[in-house]
């Protein structure tokens, strides 16, 4: 034990303080001068959620090495993330992985970023910068009830820092093999009349992965710019305005069908991407257990794809009320308009009809989080009602109970029902894809106007417990009864003349006509054998059983989407604080095969060294995938399979 | 809305039943065992020692009976940290009564109010409902002194330190001794100023 050594030098980093020193008999000098080996109040947070929730905190983030918000989610047990190429990936929560999870909802500061249009998330767009995020909240299981339609499998919600916590100037480049350049600034500071504000610009070029024939398309460039502006105006408002604005190019490799001769070419194009958003929000207190948040934001996207043009406009208003009722009730209730419209040109082959289209959605929640016996028992009850143009009026209830035997460990369980609404693919899409050039033949997919929601009833059991100050451990169970999931349904070929020359098509039609049963947890811990030493790790286990109803003649579908989730995943990450400085980060993951994606079980391995040179000057060097050069994460569809390579980057970050 | 399959229907009453009786099982988790230096050990330390060094008016220990009340508000963030260390504790012959507040009201009797992370978008509205409360205000929220709050705690280089916003202690009508000072950063600002 090195007190004296505490007590006698100020500002030395004492490694070897007694953690068990009861701190109030050393004097207060003597405590400033301690080093303190977590600011994190992750487990106590934690301890009161009836949902399967983890939360990556930024020093997480800081941590990880990871350049992209996909490679985070990697931390997260039970999240499943591919990286399909350099810049699409596959993320998946409890299952129905692809690469655009339809059954997951990705907010960020409460913008909800699932287009309406291929229902998912379109993750190389999302490239806020890593450290500007205050944390990551990952709810795996339905969120239905507070986030509405499409939060089946679970909700991502990536919440950034005040502007208040951002002051001063911060810049970091990146360069390496991989991630050739990313650099970040950003600059911080306040008004005269208390304003904080914070202006940010990020560029970032990717390489292309790794092919087999050497044809390396899938380049990644992205730059982008925003702010935040946060202020209290006198006791009861505090008001926060932000935007973004982006552009940016994705290599894509597609296949197009055309009616003419040769029907059917492989077309290499960088995608266009650009967008852009502005979010304001008002919270108002009006007394003690009764405030209100409203928020507005306007969001435009355009994607420029081969063979596809995609131009939409988003506006979003929401409003929440927390109101105490008595001793015993916190309700909440709020309700929410959106209106999206988007305009889609294309090839004659790949079609929305109609091509441009306006729709709303209208919604309220109410939930009551009623404690039964303080501190002990609570029981949170609750519903979304929704309104859209798709399937109409729909509700989406839920019941959580949690039991807080000690303040160090809690039981939850949770049945709640979830519904992915139709998007405009399962309504309004004519997709044609050549299947015989000889005939020629094509097969269309073709949505269906009375395409039904799909409905989730899920029945979820968790478990935490603080076993001991060194010691955080989370388990979650869940059994998933999923209906009207989608299938393709063939039709009756038929001939069409127009346009010429005459071919035959076979209707393939999206209906409802699948069932499932997917079960599974995932247990995580958290210990911390020493103070400065840091082990996270998780493991997932998922079966997932997809039925077609005896009217289907669908059999695709259902190993299909079996075989593109793993059943077991595993992930380890420790984080060393070493002396003079140095942090030592190792994060090792495995995943299991994905038989209907042609990839076999991998382990990988990130590795990053960082030392701090002097305050406020940190140089990082990590390395990715590192053991194998390159390895397939998930099948590219008619691109062909990509493999992820291993890469190398150095990293210099400064603050002043 | 949702007609769940109907086998699914028993598994209702199971996860029930499996909560239930996990909850009667044997509970662990309440052992004090040794701790990795957390910033709240830190913190509720410094909630001790800064008893030591602030004088509150004698009439605010008649509505306790003599005790120290140390209020939380909002999401209690230091877990039975701040319990453990002020057990068996007295500053003065003092002893120590940790509370938990739901109420800004109620909080307005605590000697120490440490304000919680989770009330940072209202933490200008609960200053004010605590305006003329011979309370120190505690909070690491950033920016907190500034913001009008009495001590707020920052990490710097890993060491928890603490800003005093002097005119608020003086509004409280607390006497903070210049030993306290000294180790603490001054700051200005008034409780009408936000970012």
């Amino acid at each position: 034990m090195t007190l004296l050594a505490t007590l006698a030098g100020a500002g030395v980093p004492c490694r070897g303080q007694d953690p068990a020193a009861d701190l109030t008999t050393l004097g207060i000098e003597a405590v400033m001068n301690m080093e303190v080996t977590s600011v994190s109040k992750k487990p106590e947070k934690l301890m009161d959620a009836t949902a399967a929730i983890y939360v990556l905190t930024s020093e997480d983030i800081r941590r990880s090495g990871a350049t992209s918000l996909p490679e985070l989610l990697r931390l997260v047990p039970g999240v499943q993330v591919a990286r399909v190429n350099s810049n699409t990936w596959a993320v998946g929560v409890r299952g129905f992985t692809s690469t655009l999870s339809r059954s997951l909802l990705v907010l960020i500061d409460g913008r909800s970023v699932y287009s309406p249009l291929f229902a998912g998330v379109y993750w190389d767009v999302q490239d806020t910068p890593l450290n500007d995020i205050d944390r990551i909240e990952v709810i795996r299981g339905p969120g239905a009830t507070l986030w509405g339609a499409n939060a089946v499998n679970g909700v991502i919600n990536i919440i950034t820092k005040s502007a208040g916590v951002t002051q001063g100037t911060y810049a970091s480049i990146r360069a390496g093999n991989e991630e050739r350049s990313v650099a970040t600034a950003r600059f911080g500071g306040k008004t005269p009349g208390g304003v904080a504000y914070r202006t940010y610009a990020k560029f970032s070029d990717r390489d292309a992965e790794f092919h087999q024939n050497g044809d390396d398309f899938d380049g990644w460039h992205m730059s982008r710019a925003g702010f935040r502006a946060d202020a209290d105006r006198g006791e009861h408002d505090h008001l926060t305005l932000q935007g973004d604005a982006y552009d940016g190019r994705a290599g894509q490799r597609t296949v197009v069908s055309s009616y003419t001769a040769p029907y059917s070419e492989t077309v290499e194009e960088q995608a266009g991407l650009s967008g852009g958003n502005l979010l304001g929000q008002w919270k108002h207190t009006f007394h003690e257990g009764s405030d209100t948040t409203l928020q507005l934001y306007y969001d435009r996207t355009h994607r420029r794809q081969p063979g596809f043009t995609d131009d939409r406009d988003t506006f979003d208003l929401d409003f929440r009320h927390h109101l105490r009722l008595g001793s015993r009730h916190e309700l909440l209730w709020g309700a929410g308009y959106r209106l999206t419209s988007g305009d889609t040109e294309s090839v004659p082959t790949i079609q929305f009809i109609p091509a441009n289209r306006t729709d709303d959605v209208l919604s309220a929640f109410v939930q009551d989080e009623i404690r039964l016996v303080p501190s002990k028992w609570t029981l949170t009850v609750g519903s979304k009602f929704e309104h859209n143009d798709y399937s109409g009026f729909n509700y989406q209830p839920n019941a959580r109970l949690l039991f807080s035997p000690t303040p160090k460990q809690a039981f939850w369980s949770a049945v709640s029902g979830a519904l992915r609404v139709p998007s405009r693919l399962e309504s309004d899409l004519a997709l044609t894809a050549l299947l015989d050039p000889t005939t020629p033949t094509f097969i269309r997919v073709l949505g269906t106007k009375d395409f039904e929601p799909e409905r989730l009833v899920a029945y979820e059991l968790g478990y935490r417990v603080q076993a001991t100050d060194r010691l955080f451990l989370d388990l979650a169970l869940f059994d998933n009864s999923y209906n009207d999931l989608l299938s393709l349904e063939p039709g009756v070929p038929f001939t069409e003349t127009s346009p010429p020359p005459s071919h035959t098509i076979i209707p393939l039609f999206l209906r409802n006509r699948m069932t499932a049963d997917v079960h599974g947890g995932e247990l995580a811990y958290e210990w911390r054998p020493i103070p400065s030493w840091r082990l996270a790790g998780s493991y997932s286990y998922l079966k997932m059983n997809l039925v077609a109803a005896e009217d289907s003649l669908d059999t695709t579908t259902a190993p299909g989407t079996e075989g593109s989730s793993p059943r077991h995943m595993a992930n380890l990450r420790s984080s060393l604080d070493l002396p003079r400085g140095f942090g030592l980060d190792v994060a090792l993951r495995y995943v299991g095969r994905l038989p209907s994606q042609s990839i076999e079980a991998y382990t990988e391995m990130d590795v990053s060294i960082s030392r701090r040179l002097t305050r406020g000057l940190e140089l990082s060097l990590s390395g990715q995938n590192l053991l194998s050069p390159h390895h397939a994460e998930f099948g590219g569809g008619s691109a062909g399979l990509v493999e992820v390579e291993r890469g190398v980057y150095g990293r210099l970050v400064g603050r002043w | 809305m949702v007609a769940p399959a109907r086998h699914r229907l028993r598994v209702l009453p199971i996860c029930l039943a499996a909560t239930f009786i996990m909850a009667f099982g044997p509970s662990y988790g309440e052992d004090a065992s040794v701790a990795g230096l957390s910033d709240y050990r830190v913190k509720a330390a410094y909630l001790y020692y800064f008893t030591t060094f602030v004088d509150w008016p004698p009439e605010t220990f008649s509505r306790s009976g003599d005790a120290l009340v140390i209020g939380i508000l909002g999401e209690d963030p230091f877990g039975g940290i701040l319990d453990e260390t002020l057990r068996g504790k007295t500053v003065n012959n003092r002893r120590f009564i940790v509370k938990r507040f739901g109420s800004i009201k109620e909080a307005r009797e605590s000697h120490i109010l440490f304000i919680s992370s989770s009330e940072r978008d209202r933490l200008p509205y609960i200053l004010k409902m605590l305006e003329g409360a011979t309370v120190l205000t505690v909070g690491e929220i950033e920016s907190f002194a500034s913001r009008g709050g009495e001590i707020g705690f920052r990490v710097e280089d890993k060491k928890v330190r603490f800003d005093i916003n002097v005119a608020a202690v003086e509004r409280a009508r607390l006497k903070i001794s210049a030993q306290l000072m000294k180790l603490g950063r001054i700051v200005e600002g008034s409780e009408r100023q936000g970012g």
